[in-house]
């Protein structure tokens, strides 16, 4: 029911536009379309959703990419549980709409709502709550996974335990899910009791995020560009679901579509400062306090279509790293030092703390301890050093990069980022590939 | 989509229960009863969404069971009022009349009835071999023809009652590109538009 399905070879396109490679789109509409969807076709598969992740995770040059959304009837719900069972393709947006007049919400939100159910639990996605709710795979207490041999697998912590762990951040490698069950959770408003607080500084940052450890929602905006006495300044963001019952409508479509692909530029230092001022400033006042609707709060730039055409026609990179206690605060000052060196950051820097609730899956991205994304506009010769150069040093500093944003991680570092890798691929099913595996595996143009 | 003796929307008298009576749902005091024949179909489909979320009774008709039920389960899941089904093969005309008599009695009456089975089939084929075109008529005329007749007869009797056909501009304005396809609805969309005056 996808008005943005496409076929025949044709560029896919993820959120990124880098790197770009032709794929035949094909779309499943049916459970039980796979495998035999795949008769004649040669060459290795890949289900997609909606192409909201970043880099080549959601790509396969050359292969055959079957595109689920259009697979998003919703199969059960018990309103005394909020247990949802639900097709893959099915969108986060689509789930909110059928929820929220409901009385339920998302157990775990990531930063847009057009993302499929499938495509959430292939990448663990976290959000805002991470200190108390984990990641999105721990609110999916069972799934069917369909191999391509045709074994239909019940995946649940008891059920093919391995395969449910391997499938939970496993990146689409691990076979097609079908449906997929999850747990929302109760709200009486669709209003957030919000909070935003102006701070200078990581050790400010940390002061915050401890003195308000008990709110369920932090997340913290980022000046990258600033140096000296602004170095490091940020908005730390705050929120919890109002406890005053209020009217639980759905949400409005929306109406701006970023129109044509900016120039280049558009994104240079002087309007990336201007941005990051206008933004600190527009807090006014240091602490700030307001009751505001969830699709603002939790799904700002939804709001724009296609806000990623902003990075014009050569696309964007976003660095996202998770660094471990141990390391979190020097480390992330000393990336900060050289992402404001280089001059080549955008607007759009994310702080937050992932907290130590464990993921349930084996190649989950979320560690206990900071996590930090930021988009560059892509500069060919400059950009792609300046992310081998930041990957290094997340890898010296004992953290890990996001696979969902990535697009740049070499074979190396995403062996020492993932180290449990070898275990992982035996689960991998063998007609099934991504271009990001095959980058990572180093075996890169060898098909 | 061609009516046959249409009939005025009803108000839905809605209101949505909630949480606290554990459904969440529409509860519409006047539900329709609808007879879905093809619901598997992407327009039936996205039909039946809309329906289901209003709250109405749903009788779905389909071949493929799996995908019937995934279809079904959606609908209940959505809010339908009554969701009741029957995997059938409509090409077997001589089940139509115990089908449609039992799908009435599960609805206990007939508000609407709608038709969407039907197939593109492969033109090509159905220029070289008339077992094909054959299959393409049957499926896209004979067969609805078999259901109308039974269904207006049906409404008739009682004076009320809608059947919704669908059909398609390839049988307003041929082409030979896939002229029997277009022929079979052209057909249909006749046979509609009289059975409507009958």
């Amino acid at each position: 029911m996808s008005s943005e399905e496409s076929k025949g070879s044709v560029p896919f396109e993820s959120w990124g536009r880098y790197p770009a490679y032709n794929a035949t789109v094909l779309p499943m509409h049916w459970q039980g379309d796979f495998p035999g969807m795949l008769d004649g076709v040669h060459g290795g598969v890949l289900a997609v959703g909606m192409g909201r992740s970043y880099g080549d995770v959601c790509l396969l040059k050359e292969g055959t990419l079957l595109q689920t959304t259009s697979m998003n009837r919703l199969l059960a719900f018990d309103p005394n549980t909020g247990l949802l069972t639900a097709e893959a393709g099915v969108t986060l947006a689509q789930i909110l709409d059928f929820a929220v007049p409901r009385g339920f919400f998302l157990p775990v939100s990531p930063g847009t709502k057009y993302v499929t159910l499938g495509g959430a639990i292939a990448n663990d996605i976290h959000g805002k709550n991470h200190e108390m709710a984990g990641s999105f795979g721990n609110h999916v207490p069972q799934f069917e996974l369909v191999r391509s041999n045709g074994t239909r697998m019940l995946c649940s912590p008891r059920e093919n335990p391995d395969y449910y762990a391997a499938t939970i951040g496993g990146m689409g490698l691990t076979g097609v899910i079908t449906w997929a069950q999850l747990i929302l959770k109760p709200i009486v408003s669709r209003k957030i009791d919000y909070e935003g607080i102006q701070f200078h500084g990581i050790d400010e940052f940390l002061e915050l995020k401890e003195k308000y450890k008990h709110v369920e929602y932090t997340v913290s905006w980022l000046d990258c560009v600033s140096t000296g006495k602004n170095f490091a300044r940020g908005i730390f963001m705050l929120g919890d679901h109002s406890k005053a019952p209020d009217e639980l409508k759905v949400s409005g479509k929306p109406k701006l579509v970023f129109p044509i692909e900016a120039p280049g530029f558009l994104l240079n230092r002087a309007t990336i400062t201007a941005f990051n001022t206008v933004f600190f400033h527009k807090q006014i006042k240091p602490h700030v306090k307001t009751l505001q609707d969830y699709e603002p709060f939790f799904y700002p730039l939804d709001a724009v279509l296609k806000w990623n055409r902003m990075y014009g026609k050569r696309g964007l990179l976003q660095f996202q790293y998770a660094l471990p206690w141990e390391s979190a605060k020097e480390g992330t000052i000393a990336i900060l030092r050289e992402i404001a060196k280089s001059g080549q950051a955008s607007f759009l820097a994310v702080l937050k703390t992932f907290g130590d609730v464990p993921s349930l899956g084996m190649m989950s991205f979320p560690m206990p301890g900071i996590m930090f994304a930021l988009d560059f506009p892509i500069k060919p010769n400059v950009s792609f050093p300046l992310m081998q150069r930041l990957g290094d040093m997340t890898r010296d500093y004992g953290g890990r990069l996001y696979s969902a944003k990535d697009a740049c991680m070499t074979s190396q570092q995403f062996k020492a980022f993932y180290p449990q890798w070898e275990r992982f691929a035996r689960y991998k099913d063998p007609a099934i590939s991504s271009s990001y595996w095959e980058r990572v595996m180093g075996q890169e143009g060898d098909r | 989509m061609s009516t046959a003796s249409p009939r005025g929307n009803e108000p839905v008298l809605a209101v949505r229960r909630t949480p606290e009576n554990n459904l969440g749902n529409v509860i519409n005091l006047h539900p329709r009863r609808i007879l879905v024949l093809g619901a598997t179909s992407g327009i039936a489909e996205a039909c039946i969404r809309i329906w289901a979320e209003r709250g109405e009774n749903l009788y779905l008709v389909a071949r493929n069971a799996d995908r019937l039920a995934a279809v079904a389960a959606d609908a209940r899941t959505r809010g339908a009022n009554y969701v009741d089904f029957a995997v059938a093969d409509l090409d077997q005309t001589a089940i139509h009349p115990d089908l449609l008599a039992h799908a009435i009695n599960s609805l206990a009456g007939l508000d609407v009835a709608y038709l969407a089975l039907g197939v593109l089939g492969e033109q090509p084929k159905a220029e070289r071999t008339f077992e094909e075109a054959g299959k393409i008529l049957h499926t896209n005329f004979v067969a609805p023809v078999s259901l109308l007749t039974w269904l207006a007869n049906y409404c008739a009797q009682r004076h009320s009652g809608t059947l919704a056909v669908l059909s398609s501009v390839a049988g307003d304005r041929g082409r030979k590109s896939n002229y029997v396809y277009g022929s079979s609805k052209a057909g249909l969309s006749c046979a509609t538009a009289l059975i409507a005056k009958a």
